[in-house]
């Protein structure tokens, strides 16, 4: 009696997200790691002997160094929202009057299109462009400056798109601090740098920790932002993947460099996440 | 207490990042006014930009494939979500934290891991690529957000509530259409709103899962782009920005509206 | 003769490998005022709970006039609960709170209107049908909850320990009215509470839970008067125990040890367990003391006075070092002093004989 009606519902509840997941997302996943020991076949398709080959044809020279200037990219973007980003979450919380038009502020670019938010830089950048264009009136320089198609305004793209991810984890953490922490330290004696190294890092941990995460990761895989703003000459592991998948048509090859990629991510957060556990006073989480 | 020197300079910097923040959207949106073709000097304002948008057909179509997906994931995923929150966060089953766990790996890969996953299991499964692939992809990656939207609500939620009705006479169902529904509503709605945005704005996944007939307006952005800047890029862009601000700012009074409530 | 609403029997509740309820069994009268008195963790709000649906029992029946109930559903029994934080549902006024149960059952929009101005015309909460539950004050949302339950005549009414949340005045102004109501409707209340005060107050009969079991079932008189166990002594109004032995049961009264004497106490057919450890229990307001020895009395030491308004409060000390409580109402007494030796004496008709429970 009881017990059936629980049973129509728990089934109710369950089953289709349980469905969706499995089939939508875990299945296409453990897809791609088996395709991954696939071979190409000559039109493009699967053929299926097992093979280690694209694993091997990593270790070459040539994918050693994408993979590398990827984690490169993602790292000092990570590193340069942080150090930006920080100040800014910090400052900004300390504003209470337009709290509200400060947290729309921060969250429009996380909900708009980050394509969008790229192009704006295209057109500063280019070399018919509104930087190149002011620095030419005011006479700094006489030739436009090609400042797109460069690892420099990939670099620029990059942070740009994914500074709001850090500043937003940032905002809410330090926000939710009680600042009353920092005033115990400081009616102990702490200094402010000292108050600042022992109380607010670690108890902004965790934000630190979501906005690093959420910048690094994607930034690995973003492709049209090195492709739009590097072009041809900057070959990033988001750009090789889509390649194999749209053009070069080799999807065992994609896959096993997907996979390469979702490894490496996984194990620098890892180890990111250990060294802050060690170093962090309180270690609070 | 702290100087007011520090205090300007605080402020300073804010404002200077929020300028970088916002300074290249504000560009695109006054250039989109712009009577000349340039990005620079700025002539005169026009709509014509807007007109030449709406008499192209590629950007209409894009534009209605865009809305069409977003309207179609955002609902099935708004049902899907809401009643997989109420299973995760109320029931105990054998493989739950698995389950709990694939919820997260679609907001913590990279798209373009989700992208090419399905681009590979569409074509083992011999699907054609159109409308109906992007409907599919578009909802996995909008079920998250609405299910742990929903699912911190409940966790919050006063169950006490559920036992009163239950004891005046309502029945299981009855209990959740008049009571569970109504009180998660904000979160249902803000979490839709959430998953509305992201789809309409969404690039990589539609680069992979996409078929010939079946653009949508960020692609049709990104393959404009490809031919070089114009303003009617800059007009395109404009209106996603204001439908997404729009769409924004709703969410957030449905948030605020429900704090009041409780 | 009392007619018989609610029958609980043999009922064990355990929750996971913890055994809440050991066993209890209960008989309640239409039309009376119980309470379920207890500390926390006794066990009384999942016996209500169970009651009311909400928990079905590891074993054991609860049959609600007569039929078999465990097993059916909240809404499937004409039995009505308030809830301790009131549980009003804040997405709709008080109107639609109150008709809420009717709605359910599908009653006409004009018998609803009329079936809610009733109540809040009992409750005394005339006019408030479009008030928001958050702008209620914790007097009155309580009231919407009586309300609420009650609008569906069930046939017994559930109270949740609904007075904790109240300040001391309107906690004391809400029991008359809780009294007052159930008299009227002479629907049988079922009352939930840990302040022993309150089910004094309120009850015709007190059923005292502890760890999973009822100690002892009975008036407020009987309760308070003749507690049968230690630890009913102790939760109901202050007690003084001394440790005795049982000396000689006759079938009139017995005789029990007190210091280096006897006292002899009425009791018709005491029954007393074997092993089980005995006390004298004595109520503060029956001691009393002076420095002349009387015929049931022990040498003690005052340790304390204490003014508490309406009564005088008195600390002493046996020579077995255990403390012994007395009160007195009049305060006009010439009190002798901290640290005098006293004789404190008793009178054997107040004595009462509990056991360990």
């Amino acid at each position: 009696m009881k017990k059936k009606k629980v049973d129509f519902t728990k089934i109710l509840t369950i089953v289709p997200i349980s469905f969706w997941m499995l089939f939508f997302v875990a299945v296409p996943l453990l897809y791609i790691v088996f395709i991954s020991f696939m071979q190409r076949g000559n039109d493009g398709g699967i053929v299926y002997t097992p093979t280690i080959s694209n694993y091997t044809r990593m270790g070459s020279a040539l994918y050693v160094k994408v993979f590398w200037d990827s984690i490169v990219i993602a790292f000092v973007t990570t590193v340069f929202a942080l150090g930006f980003g920080y100040p800014f979450a910090y400052f900004a919380s300390k504003i209470k009057k337009f709290k509200i038009v400060i947290m729309l502020l921060l969250m429009a670019p996380f909900w708009t299109n980050s394509l969008i938010r790229t192009y704006g830089w295209i057109v500063i950048l280019s070399t018919s462009g509104v930087l190149n264009h002011a620095l030419i009136i005011t006479g700094i320089i006489k030739e436009p400056l090609k400042m797109l198609y460069t690892y420099g305004a990939v670099m620029i793209g990059m942070i740009y798109t994914m500074f709001p991810f850090m500043v937003l984890p940032l905002y809410n953490s330090i926000d939710k601090m009680d600042r009353a922490f920092i005033e115990a330290a400081k009616d102990l004696g702490a200094s402010r740098l000292k108050t600042f190294r022992t109380v607010t890092i670690p108890l902004t941990m965790p934000g630190i920790v979501a906005g690093c995460i959420l910048v690094f990761i994607p930034s690995v895989g973003l492709f049209f932002i090195p492709d739009l703003m590097g072009g041809s000459n900057v070959m990033l592991i988001g750009n090789l993947i889509r390649n194999q998948f749209l053009e070069a048509r080799d999807w065992p090859f994609g896959a096993a460099l997907s996979i390469v990629m979702i490894f490496l991510s996984l194990i620098l957060i890892l180890v990111y996440v250990k060294i802050i556990g060690k170093n962090s006073d309180m270690g609070v989480f | 207490m702290e100087s007011k020197v520090l205090r300007r300079l605080e402020r300073a910097y804010v404002i200077l990042i929020f300028a970088f923040l916002y300074v290249p959207i504000a560009i695109i949106v006054i250039y989109s006014f712009n009577a000349t073709k340039s990005n620079v000097v700025f002539s005169g304002i026009t709509l014509d930009w807007y007109t030449a948008l709406f008499n192209d057909d590629d950007v209409i179509t894009a534009l209605i494939n865009s809305l069409t997906i977003a309207a179609i994931s955002t609902a099935i995923s708004a049902v899907i979500g809401t009643v997989g929150a109420i299973g995760l966060e109320r029931q105990k089953f054998k493989g739950k934290g698995a389950i709990d766990l694939l919820i997260y790996i679609p907001i913590v890969i990279p798209e373009i891991i989700m992208g090419i996953s399905l681009l590979v299991f569409f074509s083992a499964l011999q699907m054609d690529f159109g409308i109906l692939t992007l409907i599919l992809a578009h909802t996995t990656f909008c079920i998250p957000f609405v299910l742990i939207n929903v699912k911190s609500r409940l966790a919050g939620f006063d169950m006490s509530v559920e036992e009163a009705a239950m004891d005046l006479g309502a029945s299981k169902f009855t209990v959740f259409r008049t009571i569970t529904i109504p009180l998660i509503f904000p979160a249902i709605i803000s979490g839709a709103m959430l998953a509305f945005a992201l789809s309409l704005d969404d690039v990589i996944i539609n680069f992979f899962v996409s078929g010939p007939e079946s653009t949508t307006l960020p692609i049709k952005i990104f393959s404009m782009l490809r031919f070089g800047l114009s303003p009617e890029i800059n007009a395109l862009c404009t209106i996603m920005l204001l439908a997404t601000f729009v769409v924004l700012i709703l969410s957030q009074v449905t948030k605020l509206k429900k704090k009041k409530i409780e | 003769m009392a007619e018989i609403i609610l029958e609980i029997d043999n009922i064990i509740k355990k929750f996971e490998e913890q055994e809440v309820i050991k066993n209890i069994s209960l008989k309640i009268n239409k039309g009376e005022f119980l309470t379920l008195l207890g500390p926390s963790g006794c066990g009384k709000t999942t016996t209500l709970r169970i009651i009311a649906g909400f928990e079905s029992p590891t074993s054991g029946n609860v049959l609600l006039e007569g039929e078999h109930v465990e097993n059916k559903q909240p809404h499937e029994r004409n039995v009505n609960t308030v809830f301790q934080n009131y549980a009003l549902f804040p997405h709709m006024n008080v109107a639609e709170n109150i008709a809420y149960g009717l709605k359910i059952r599908r009653v006409n929009k004009i018998e609803i209107k009329k079936r809610v101005g009733e109540m809040l015309s009992l409750v005394q909460l005339e006019g408030y049908e479009k008030r928001k539950i958050d702008q209620l004050s914790g007097g009155q949302k309580q009231r919407v909850a009586i309300a609420r339950a009650l609008i569906n005549n069930p046939k017994i009414l559930l109270l949740d320990e609904p007075l904790g949340a109240l300040d001391l005045q309107l906690r004391k102004q809400m029991q008359i009215e809780l009294k007052r109501l159930q008299k009227k409707l002479q629907i049988t209340f079922v009352y939930v509470t840990h302040d022993q005060e309150e089910a004094l107050n309120m009850s015709d009969r007190i059923a005292v839970m502890n760890k999973g079991v009822i100690e002892q079932i009975g008036s407020p008189e009987d309760i308070y008067e003749r507690p049968k166990t230690k630890f009913v002594a102790g939760f109901i109004g202050e007690s003084n125990l001394i440790k005795t032995k049982i000396e000689k049961i006759d079938e009139e009264k017995i005789t029990v040890e007190f210091g280096p004497n006897k006292i002899s106490v009425n009791y018709k057919n005491y029954d007393s367990s074997k092993n089980k450890e005995s006390y004298i229990l004595i109520r503060p307001e029956n001691i009393k003391y002076s420095k002349v020895k009387h015929q049931y009395s022990m040498k003690a030491i005052i340790k304390e006075h204490s003014y508490v308004g309406s009564i005088i409060k008195t600390t002493m000390e046996l020579a077995s070092n255990q403390e012994i409580k007395v009160s007195d109402y009049d305060k006009k007494k010439d009190l002798i002093g901290i640290g005098s030796e006293v004789w404190m004496y008793f009178e054997s008709e107040d004595v009462v004989i509990v056991e360990e429970g």
